[in-house]
């Protein structure tokens, strides 16, 4: 028994020579598992380094002076209430800006493309450049250029810089003019975007799609006069020196600005109050959180599906095992073929693993710098992670084999040797389905005994495409989740009228001042009414905060009116109606009380921050959580009292929404127009993207189902051989074997489902529950499983393996019958 | 056309220069080399052999589980040379029942459902009954409920007996029945065998290298290198004579 390694060597290799389809097809099950885990694993810190990069580049601002709605200060007096703190060496740069809600109309021939949107007028600097982008626009918060040409250094013409995401949704390129609310035109030279602008916010912190709400960089000189601005700002960015303290500077600055310009109701914000940025970095680190358990999930699904697989190929040889254990040989030379067989797996797996993640590196690096809206990607492929998963997935098949040659190599010789040993070794748990007074005769309770027979492999298979079902599920019922709180969100805003139209106004209006009436024309409306809109925090005793949008009820005739869920409408002026979900972050329910944290108006273009004790009369039924609505009443609480700063329009009969937002567009005092449905609407879009990444996981995962369940199904056939030639030697059609073959694999498949819906609702429960509740509160997502995402799953599941049998005809019907029937194993 | 014997009855099965030659490495193999047997109704007629011999190539033919290369084969009377793989498939639903020497039980299914599993496929009516008056018949009535590896190795092979009575086919091939019993079991499965063949009037073919089981034979056809060398009457022996 001195043989040396090149025997065993010169064994495995012919074993591999007889085995290779399915050293190959386990292989290829744990390379998808590799590829997948590895290059999903870069994610975050691409995302993080592109983050970085970008946010570093254009300079993002420290600190942000931020006016309330309808709050302006004369040009140069923030700048210098800014210089005249103590401790103001600490500032690097401060630039002041002028942002303004408008309505952008770039149409052309062909096009008509008119939306909400903002005019940034922004003081500009020499243009730079930065890895090969230019940089234009002020010193903090700059602009980085992707096409065209940036912002003049000096000037005040209407030249602007468009943001390129909206450019691209509505095929837009530069050079190219568009109007703006009031009838002023922009001379778009060129598409760039800046920090605050990567994501699209739409007014009062709400979400718009990229399509749906555009920016313009002008001069700052060019915005005001295209506002109606002249001379006034509302904003400073301000950049700080290494080491200065943000949050001293803040408080001395909103001191200072305070005693300078009272009535100039104000916040400073951190660079860690950017909503988008917020969003970019959180989402990165939840997302990778998400793609962790995702990864893990198809891992432990090829993990389960090779172990499975290898076990049975390594319990094949068993009786060979056993005979060489009756001539003498060491166990532990025994253990080197079924182990070479595990190394070959392992080989396989990880070379095509490196190919496939090196594919999928590639998919999700294109998918990154299209989806991504920053001009500076960092997308270095991270080898020590890539290098973390494929050493995971080399030792899976290595332990795979190990488990079942230790089990091997416990047996006794003459157990081993024995013929029929693993035909005939036992029932598994069939007996207690012997018990269950099934239909049909003996082959029509064959395959539901053989499911039976063997619990351990059946129950290693059915993990092991759970797994990857459940990727799929979670996946899928994440758009599912989205789309349901969009069609809620829908149904609760066009309740009463489905073609409603939110007219933003310019600014704070007396509800019966002149520019209003022309919007009762009937030519422009068949009905209106004016409300309140505008950003507030409310705030619970526990000190609990979050960002709201409070709406009043509408003045004149109703065309939307929220409705309570619980409690009741708001009818006093201290009442308010919040969002079920608001409720629940805030711990307060009907009846409960809240601090109102709002501008109030205390003269003209002059706001204080107010913080009013309310009451919640309810919570209504739209599942956003920001929205919240006060009585006609509430608009006195806000210093408000017989003013509107929105209008509810329903366009006349026959008037589509283009035309009725082409007539409003240039009457006096209108900002934006938009759907009532915009917000859904966006977000609607924003899951079209979102669905291209879940198809292309989806799809991998489907792949890998099938593969498991080949593989499965190609060693069951082998271990079966002798059943099914016993079978054709009494006669049995070869479809009838394959119908039962079908049969079983369908039940294994149809567990498989079950488990992989089960474990996909836990994920995404999780997902909804607490990692989309930190990167987007604001939405409230709604749980939900379609039928379609079911669908999916059952095809995943159980049509992937009941096809799966299919693939053995050829082998059955070529069956060598009576030398199947004499070989003993 | 079936000929009749000249004692006028048609023989169940007829093998007329019957040959099964195999082309491997560049030469050929004789399996079977014109091969001339006929059978009838209730003879138990056993093959021996030594290893190499064609013994059981010639069940396989007869069995239709191979082709023969020349000559015909009828069974039943009707030729199944030239016969469609779908035809192959019925005839031995309808016309055969196999016994094999590793019993070939299903082991998901208990005694009585591997014994209705041969009345299944030969369509019987009331198969379940069928079933359990087989399996009473071969004296395993009472281990019904239990499965394959609950029972010892002849309780096995008479399940595996049964299965092949169960679908009630008039031939029964049976290769090395008794290759993996001991001697006492052994003379068991004979003992059933034979009076399988004389009560039901079933053909039995018994393929074996053992001498010593041909003894219980009314038949002995001896087959070397590929061809009947010896096809003798033979006066059964009592099984109380064999010695193994």
């Amino acid at each position: 028994m001195a043989r040396g390694p090149r025997f065993w060597l010169r064994w495995s290799w012919r074993d591999l020579r007889t085995r290779w389809p399915l050293v190959v097809a386990i292989g290829l099950l744990l390379a998808g598992g590799i590829g997948l885990a590895a290059g999903l694993a870069s994610m975050r810190d691409w995302r993080i380094g592109s983050n970085d990069a970008s946010f570093g580049a254009l300079r993002v601002h420290d600190l942000r002076v931020e006016a309330e709605e309808g709050a302006y200060a004369p040009a140069g007096a923030l700048e210098r209430a800014a210089s005249r703190i103590a401790g103001a060496d600490g500032i690097a740069a401060a630039t002041e800006r002028l942002i303004s809600p408008t309505q952008i109309d770039a149409s052309a021939a062909g096009r008509t493309v008119i939306t909400p949107g903002q005019i940034i007028g922004v003081e500009t600097e020499p243009a730079r450049e930065v890895d090969g982008v230019e940089v234009s626009g002020p010193s903090v918060d700059s602009i980085a250029i992707r096409d065209g040409r940036g912002l003049p250094a000096r000037g005040d013409e209407p030249v602007g810089v468009l943001d390129p995401q909206y450019a691209d949704e509505n095929g837009i390129e530069a050079p190219a003019r568009i109007r703006v609310a009031g009838g002023g035109t922009v001379a778009v030279s060129g598409l760039g975007n800046s920090p605050e602008t990567f994501i699209v916010i739409g007014p009062g912190g709400s979400f718009s799609s990229e399509a749906d709400f555009g920016t313009v960089f002008v001069p700052l000189a060019a915005a005001q006069r295209l506002t109606g601005r002249r001379d006034q700002v509302n904003d400073l960015a301000i950049a700080l020196e290494p080491g200065a303290d943000p949050e001293r500077i803040a408080a001395r600055l909103e001191r200072r600005i305070g005693r300078e310009l009272p009535g100039f109701a104000m916040s400073v914000t951190t660079t860690a109050d950017i909503d988008g940025r917020r969003i970019l970095y959180d989402d990165a680190d939840n997302d990778q959180q998400l793609f962790d358990v995702f990864a893990f999930l198809i891992l432990a699904g090829a993990a389960f599906g090779a172990f499975n697989l290898i076990s049975r190929t390594v319990e094949a040889q068993r009786r060979e095992i056993g005979i060489g254990m009756a001539l003498g040989v060491e166990r532990r030379r025994l253990a080197v073929r079924p182990l070479l067989l595990g190394l070959q797996i392992a080989i396989v797996g990880v070379a095509l693993g490196v190919l496939v993640g090196m594919a999928v590196n590639a998919w999700l690096r294109g998918l990154l710098i299209d989806q991504l809206p920053l001009p500076f990607v960092d997308s270095d492929v991270r080898w020590g992670r890539f290098a973390a998963r494929a050493a995971i997935g080399f030792a899976i098949p290595l332990l795979a084999a190990g488990w079942p040659v230790w089990r091997g190599l416990r047996v006794t010789p003459i157990e081993a040797i024995r013929v029929g040993f693993r035909t005939a070794r036992g029932g598994g748990l069939a007996p207690l389905l012997a018990r269950l007074p099934l239909p049909g005769g003996s082959l029509a309770q064959m395959p539901s005994r053989n499911v039976m027979r063997a619990p351990r492999r059946t129950l290693l298979t059915v993990l092991a495409s759970a797994a990857v079902i459940s990727v799929a599920v979670s996946m899928s019922g994440m758009l599912d989740s989205f789309r349901a709180t969009v069609d809620r969100n829908d149904a609760e805003e066009l309740r009463m009228a489905p073609d409603r139209l939110a007219v933003n106004l310019a600014g704070f209006m007396p509800a019966d001042a002149p520019e209003l009436r022309g919007l009762d024309d009937p030519a422009v409306a068949e009905r209106t009414a004016g409300r309140l809109a505008l950003p507030a925090t409310l705030r619970s005793p526990g000190g609990e905060e979050i960002e709201v949008v409070v709406e009043t009820a509408p003045a004149g005739t109703p065309i939307w009116s929220p409705r309570a869920s619980a409690g009741s409408p708001p009818r006093g002026p201290r009442e308010i109606l919040i969002a079920a979900s608001a409720a629940t972050d805030l711990d307060v329910e009907p009846g409960g009380r809240l601090t109102l944290i709002h501008p109030e108006r205390i003269g003209r273009d002059r706001f204080r921050t107010a913080a009013t004790p309310v009451t919640v009369s309810g919570t209504h039924a739209d599942p956003f959580r920001f929205p919240a609505f006060m009585s006609a009443a509430g608009a006195a609480t806000l210093g408000l009292d017989g003013w509107i700063n929105a209008i509810d329009l329903v366009p006349p009969r026959g008037v589509d929404e283009d035309a009725a937002k082409r007539a409003l567009l240039t009457r006096p005092g209108v900002a934006t127009i938009e759907s009532a449905s915009a917000l859904g609407d966006a977000l609607e879009q924003g899951l079209d993207e979102f669905a291209a990444v879940i198809r292309v996981v989806v799809a991998i995962a489907i792949v890998l189902v099938l593969l498991i369940a080949f593989n499965a199904t190609a060693i069951s056939s082998d271990e079966r051989a002798r059943e099914y030639a016993t079978m054709f030697a009494y006669g049995v059609p070869v479809r009838t074997v394959l119908r039962m073959a079908v049969i079983e694999s369908l039940i294994i498949g149809l567990l498989a489902t079950a488990a992989g819906i089960g474990l996909g609702l836990l994920i995404l429960s999780w997902v909804i529950n607490v990692s989309l509740e930190e990167v987007l509160p604001e939405l409230g997502i709604v749980g939900s499983l379609s039928f379609g995402t079911l669908v999916l799953a059952a095809i995943a599941g159980a049509g992937a393996m009941a096809l799966a049998p299919l693939l053995t005809v050829r082998r059955l019907r070529r069956m060598d019958v009576p030398s199947t029937l004499r070989v003993v194993e | 056309m079936p000929r009749p014997d000249r004692d006028g009855s048609e023989p169940l099965i007829d093998l007329r220069g019957v040959s099964r030659h195999y082309e491997i490495g560049g030469g050929t193999v004789k399996a079977l080399d014109e091969v001339d047997l006929r059978v009838h109704p209730g003879e138990f007629v056993v093959i021996l052999g030594a290893s190499g011999s064609g013994k059981t190539t010639l069940l396989n033919v007869i069995g239709a589980l191979d082709t023969p290369t020349a000559g015909s084969l009828l069974i039943g009377g009707r030729e199944i040379t030239g016969a469609s793989r779908r035809e192959l498939f019925a005839l031995r639903r309808h016309e055969i029942g196999f016994i094999f020497q590793s019993f070939n039980l299903f082991p998901g299914l208990t005694a009585l459902e591997n014994v209705q599993f041969g009345a299944d496929v030969a369509a019987r009516p009331d198969p379940r009954a069928a079933a359990r008056d087989v399996l009473e018949r071969v004296g395993l009535g009472d281990r019904a409920p239990h499965f394959p590896h609950e029972l010892s190795g002849g309780e096995q092979q008479r399940v595996a007996i049964a299965r092949a009575l169960a679908a009630g086919n008039p031939i029964v091939l049976a290769d090395e029945p008794t290759g993996e019993l001991d001697f006492a079991t052994g003379v068991q499965i004979l003992e059933l065998l034979h009076d399988v063949t004389h009560t039901a009037g079933t053909a039995v073919l018994v393929v074996t290298h053992n001498r010593e089981i041909a003894r219980v034979a009314d038949r002995i056809v001896e087959l070397s290198s590929g061809g009947i060398v010896a096809d003798e009457p033979n006066v059964p022996a009592a099984m109380s004579d064999l010695r193994w």
